[in-house]
């Protein structure tokens, strides 16, 4: 008998685990007695697109601003691939930069900076912070300009282009360092709705390019059509998390389905 | 009039010589003065205490004392502690100071007006404080403060005429000298007087105009 022709046992495929890329454990943030942030434990894999929802002053934004450290948090650790950051003991300006460095935010109102012509807004960071040559980062700029649909807008100033055109500058800006992971907090919500549209088709594509992704959003049909999973905090807590369609269909808190049609029926 | 004119005819030379002088005693010690007020602004705004507390008692003690005092004390004063300066460079310290002093304030107002989001936003896209501060915050800041900045500068064009109590030879030092020797004290403080206007006045002028062009939400063209 042919040796191989003998029938292997079928072995279950081994679900791939990817390695956690992001993981917060036990973030506390307090602002003065007032607690924001509550124990939270989160972790993401590279390339996954997470939607945190919830309603006004949940502690969305702020769990967002503690990732990057615009917001140090009280307590608790964040790692990033190999960077280890420990509430605790006080960051190196060297570490806080190379965090930075490897986050990309985007924030609800745009801050695009307003005396620099579009193109520089893009190229700053490029230059002062990665060491690019001004002309190297510039036809960087010009590609993600691009990207973004907005290659005509180089030689404006952000003053002279619509909301939804600055928040996709925004969006170029902070793809312009290359960063591993990108923060969005709410970057629809100061925007006409038709705007905001241009603004998610183009998060729609990042997240279909495998850009690992954080939103914070009130968009309900972004957060259960395009991201993996969706977090629902309140009160500074995650009180769910899980894949999109799950959360958003068949939430396991009242909590949440009371929230999912409050925001439905608007 | 025609005998009016013949005397400011007479007078002009000597006066024009003080004029440059005024301008070149005040062009000087704007340049030292608002290179320092930068400095003192990022200061007074530094979180390190070493640094903040220092920076407040020199703005303070320079916007406390008046001008005046301080010609006296840089011309006067420093001698007693064997530094003799010319009236010159007297004049130029003293007004220096004092620019410095008040234009610290104007700056650090003009910081503090660049909204919160442009520092994170220099923040996140991993600047360091001292390049976020010259690519973005000071550019935004200097130009909220640029009105209030040259408004002060005509002021301290005016008042380097204090200078005369220093025995600088400046405009007024002269008219006073041509009228003491002449007495003819009204014509020629009034010549001194349209010589200072005729700067000024324009200059006022130019600032409210500038003003209005920088005005909130006014953004500079293509």
């Amino acid at each position: 008998m042919n040796p191989m022709s003998i029938p292997l046992r079928q072995v279950p495929p081994v679900p791939a685990v990817k390695p956690a890329f992001l993981r917060l454990e036990s973030l506390y943030k307090q602002f003065g007695k007032y607690e924001v942030l509550h124990d939270v434990n989160f972790e993401m894999s590279k390339g996954e697109v997470v939607a945190i929802i919830g309603p006004s002053g949940s502690g969305k934004s702020t769990l967002l601003r503690c990732i990057n450290q615009l917001e140090p948090p009280t307590r608790g650790r964040i790692r990033l691939d190999e960077l280890d950051i420990d509430a605790a003991t006080p960051m190196a300006r060297a570490d806080l930069l190379k965090l930075r460095r490897r986050i990309g935010m985007v924030f609800q109102s745009f801050n695009l900076f307003p005396h620099l012509t579009v193109l520089r807004n893009v190229s700053l960071a490029q230059v002062r912070t990665l060491g690019r040559s001004e002309r190297e980062a510039d036809a960087r700029s010009m590609q993600l300009l691009e990207r973004v649909g907005l290659a005509d807008k180089a030689g404006h100033y952000p003053a002279r282009c619509s909301g939804g055109q600055q928040q996709r500058i925004a969006i170029a800006r902070a793809l312009a360092l290359e960063p591993q992971l990108m923060l969005f907090d709410e970057p629809t919500s100061a925007l006409d709705p038709e705007l905001g549209l241009e603004v998610l088709a183009v998060m729609k594509e990042l997240a279909g390019e495998g850009m690992s992704m954080i939103v914070v959003t009130h968009e309900m049909h972004f957060a259960e059509t395009v991201s993996d999973r969706v977090v629902v905090m309140a009160e500074g807590r995650i009180i769910e998390q899980g894949p999109s369609a799950q959360v958003m269909r068949q939430p396991r808190h009242e909590r949440v389905s009371k929230f999912l049609q409050a925001v439905r029926n608007r | 009039m025609n005998a009016l004119l013949t005397l400011w005819a007479q007078w002009f030379p000597e006066l024009w010589k003080g004029f440059v002088l005024s301008l070149q005693v005040t062009a000087i010690s704007l340049l030292l003065g608002i290179a320092l007020g930068l400095l003192l602004a990022l200061g007074v705004g530094a979180r390190g205490k070493a640094i903040r507390y220092p920076a407040l008692i020199i703005v303070e003690l320079g916007r406390g004392a008046p001008a005046l005092i301080l010609l006296q004390y840089f011309y006067f004063g420093l001698p007693s502690v064997n530094l003799t300066l010319t009236s010159f460079w007297a004049a130029v310290l003293a007004l220096a100071y004092c620019t410095a002093a008040y234009t610290s304030e104007i700056i650090r107002g003009g910081i503090e007006a660049v909204a919160r989001g442009q520092h994170e936003a220099a923040d996140v896209i991993g600047l360091n404080r001292v390049d976020a501060l010259r690519y973005v915050i000071l550019p935004q800041a200097l130009r909220v403060a640029l009105p209030s900045l040259l408004g002060f500068s005509i002021m301290m064009f005016q008042a380097s005429s204090l200078c005369f109590t220093i025995a600088l030879p400046e405009i007024v030092s002269r008219a006073s000298a041509i009228g003491s020797s002449t007495f003819q004290y009204m014509p020629v403080l009034v010549l001194a007087g349209l010589m200072y206007a005729a700067v000024c006045a324009p200059a006022s002028l130019g600032v409210a105009a500038l003003e209005r062009r920088l005005a909130p939400g006014v953004q500079p063209a293509c």
